[in-house]
């Protein structure tokens, strides 16, 4: 039996992207958490904080011990806090920072989980108040040469994460974008898929929300956002934003949240002729 | 002698919690709860524009990001001068969205955060259910996570611990299922995006209110036999938790589910106040003040209407939670608050239902404060709320107006309460220039676990804490399952970090 084992940490977050975990439809959370996930290999969820059964001290010996002996992937959920030495987010007596570079050092690689820990997301928003910053710029600026991939989203569809550690375990080339999102994933503009395409190309534009067509003007991200949401859709394939009848709010970019601001009014129109 | 105990971080809740206890005599006599981090969120709500800020303060927190849409929605609305004008249909699929959250909401945190603490997941064999053989095998194979408490007073018979785990993994399926519901109406789950300022962004027709209605059937099943019988059980076996964890018997909620009947708005869970389970009367939001005298805020008091407190490091204090206090007083906020408050008002049907589960439990409503007590009100709420899901969607009219056109006003102020999962919601704004140049979140987790006030009371989690008796004192279980009961959700209660200073601090008040 192969273990691949996985230590999830939690920095600065909200806790969406592991309740998105749990909503997973294609393999099941008790798959993933208890079973094989292909004959002979499974995964190893040896440390995470929402559904651990032990606390404290305890929970801090596991996390320190497996660090120790390395061979683990790190999920990292969540941006982290550096203004004044990262004092502003704290675990076992640590400071998210200082945890996320001594694991990060020991992992196999990092796995960023949603669009906090893989470009800043929201906590980073201006005027970034705890001086937040993605996994990603923190190795680049000590300099530490990790694999880091990016699952962005806010949060993101449990099918990418799941889907990005199978490729892992079958051993499969994980093609990534610039932005070291997986491309099976992130590999198409929203707009390429929508649904709503047609009335783009025939320009005709909702005006208010109580109005059909295209959501453009009244400020959709869709035409510069990279998911496959359109045709993967959301919650086990019942709804998404889109059909939904709201805006894309990007929030699979590094432009989530500042630049894609503001989420309901028109912007950056020329942008669409890139 | 005095023994401390630091538990850090506390697991199965939501965010970064460290508790510290101080035990004398097997009795817990002073504690200290502090959350472990800070994003200041409100800060960077200024300058936004007024809708925007129910995305953003969705991302408060991924459990409950409902909570914070609804009330940033209302006070949006209340800014904008729009409340009355809102349509029925919207409010009926606002509701739907808030009513599947806490359903979900209440099956995650009994099964997935709170049922370990009472149930002995080692004690498995194989042949019970091909779930119970998936948690054998993974025992074979000797992984440690997410499983494994020892040395824990564990008290259910095989069978029933046998029942509660495979539901375990059955609530999993479940909770899903209530995640499914919502976003046939808010588009997806985390982070909906149905609810705006001045309705919902979509209409429903036949094939949402078809395919809700499956789900709700599929939910409002595993509820009422499973969720009920575990509970039931559970409550039996560990009956002295009902006489544990009680906080002052001061209660506090907002109010949720507003609808209108004939032409008046009208919420569905009421609002209310009660003092030491007594005294009732009707809330005013204007009696509403944060205490920050023992946090590392400028000054002694806020008002969430118009203060921006300013971190200051160099004060006396020893938490960076806000306490908020209503008439200077402190308050219980949650299921328990809210459904002591509708029982004591008499509103239907929340007084028949929890008339029938305390006559089926043999409890009376006093046992409502108490760590079991609060998983009986989720549980009770999840009941009723999947019930009037189902009534919801046979008022609405699909013909009719989902959504009404606002102008953002250039300069106004609004106030927004609801009711999150864990408790009373509040978000005050201000604009101006049509931008937000106000915003204070006050969250249930700050009304539950803030520091002592300005006149040395407890925060009802602190509260909740002293006097209990500990049996193990490398285990103390009793702490974690009363922290648990409380359901905390630290990234709710947004405006609290560590900071060196604590540590210093720290011994001046242990002594």
């Amino acid at each position: 039996m192969e273990k691949i084992k996985v230590m999830w940490f939690q920095a600065g977050g909200c806790t969406g992207c592991t309740i998105s975990l749990l909503n997973s439809s294609s393999i099941k959370i008790k798959n993933l958490l208890l079973d094989e996930i292909v004959p002979g290999k499974i995964v190893c969820l040896i440390f995470q904080p929402t559904i651990m059964a032990e606390s404290g001290e305890k929970v801090i010996k596991v996390m320190k011990g497996e660090e120790e002996k390395g061979d683990f992937f790190l999920v990292v959920e969540g941006a982290i806090p550096t203004k004044n030495n990262g004092i502003y987010g704290k675990v076992g007596e640590k400071t998210f920072l200082e945890n996320i570079l001594e694991l990060g050092e020991k992992a196999n690689g990092v796995i960023c989980i949603g669009s906090c820990s893989s470009f800043g997301g929201i906590p980073k928003g201006s005027p970034n108040p705890t001086g937040c910053m993605s996994v990603k710029e923190i190795f680049e600026e000590r300099n530490i040469n990790k694999q880091v991939i990016n699952v962005p989203g806010c949060p993101p569809h449990p099918d990418w994460f799941l889907g990005t550690i199978t490729k892992i375990i079958l051993g499969q080339d994980l093609k990534l974008d610039e932005l070291n999102r997986p491309i099976d994933f992130y590999g198409k503009l929203i707009h390429e898929n929508c649904p709503r395409r047609p009335f783009f190309d025939k320009g005709f534009f909702a005006k208010s929300l109580s109005e059909e067509g295209c959501l453009y003007l009244l400020g959709c991200k869709g035409p510069f956002t990279y998911a496959d949401c359109p045709l993967r859709q959301w919650n086990g394939g019942t709804n998404w934003c889109i059909k939904n009848n709201s805006p894309c709010f990007g929030c699979t970019e590094p432009e989530f949240i500042d630049k894609n601001l503001p989420f309901f009014k028109r912007k950056n129109l020329e942008k669409i002729g890139e | 002698m005095k023994k401390k105990i630091v538990i850090d971080p506390v697991t199965r809740i939501e965010g970064h919690l460290k508790v510290e206890v101080e035990i004398e005599n097997n009795q817990v006599v002073s504690a200290r709860c502090s959350g472990m981090l800070y994003r200041g969120i409100e800060k960077i709500l200024i300058g936004k524009n007024p809708e925007d800020a129910v995305q953003i303060t969705q991302r408060i927190c991924g459990v409950c990001p409902i909570a914070h849409a609804s009330a940033s929605t209302i006070a949006c609305e209340d800014a904008f001068g729009i409340t009355e004008k809102i349509p029925q249909n919207a409010l009926l699929v606002r509701n739907l969205i808030h009513m599947s959250n806490h359903i979900h909401n209440s099956i995650l945190h009994f099964y997935h955060l709170g049922i370990l603490d009472f149930v002995d997941v080692k004690k498995v064999k194989k042949g019970v259910s091909s779930e119970i053989d998936l948690v054998c095998k993974f025992f074979e194979r000797d992984d440690y996570s997410p499983f494994g408490l020892e040395n824990v007073d564990f008290r259910l018979p095989e069978e029933i611990n046998l029942r509660c785990l495979h539901n375990y993994i059955k609530a999993l399926e479940i909770r899903r299922y209530a995640h499914q519901l919502l976003s046939i109406f808010g588009g997806k789950m985390p982070h909906q995006c149905g609810i705006v300022p001045g309705g919902v962004t979509q209409t429903v027709d036949i094939g949402k209110i078809e395919n809700a209605i499956g789900k709700i059937k599929d939910i409002k099943e595993f509820i009422e036999l499973y969720y009920y019988r575990d509970l039931k059980d559970i409550s039996n076996y560990y009956n002295d938790y009902f006489e544990i964890g009680l906080s002052y018997g001061n209660y506090l909620a907002y109010g949720a589910f507003p609808i209108k009947e004939n032409g008046i708005i009208k919420k569905f869970q009421p609002s209310g106040v009660i003092y030491e389970n007594e005294k009732i009367e009707e809330l005013n939001s204007e009696e509403i003040t944060e205490h920050i005298v023992n946090s590392w805020y400028e000054g002694e008091t806020a008002n969430p209407k118009i203060d921006f407190p300013e971190v200051n490091f160099e004060k006396e204090g020893y938490s960076w939670i806000k306490s908020p206090r209503y008439k200077g007083k402190p308050f219980e906020v949650g299921p328990s608050a809210r459904l002591i408050i509708a029982y004591k008002k008499n509103v239907s049907p929340w007084k028949e239902e929890i008339d029938k589960i305390l006559n089926e439990l043999k409890i009376d409503i006093s046992k409502l404060n108490s760590v079991m007590g609060r998983h009986i009100s989720r549980f009770i709420e999840a009941k009723v709320l999947i019930n009037e899901c189902l009534n919801h969607l046979m008022k609405i009219k699909p013909e009719k107006e989902f959504f009404v056109e606002y102008e953002v006003p250039n300069e106004s102020i609004g106030v927004g309460l609801s009711e999150g999962a864990r408790g009373a919601v509040g978000h005050w704004i201000g604009i101006k220039n049509k931008k937000l140049s106000h915003y204070q979140v006050i969250s249930p987790t700050t009304w539950n676990a803030g520091p002592k006030d300005k006149n040395g009371n407890y925060g009802p989690l602190e509260k909740a804490l002293i006097g209990t008796k500990i049996k193990n004192q490398e285990n103390p279980v009793e702490v974690l399952r009363i922290i648990r009961s409380f359901d905390p959700c630290l990234a709710c209660a947004v405006q609290v970090l560590d900071s060196k200073k604590l540590k210093k601090k720290e011994f001046l008040i242990w002594q």
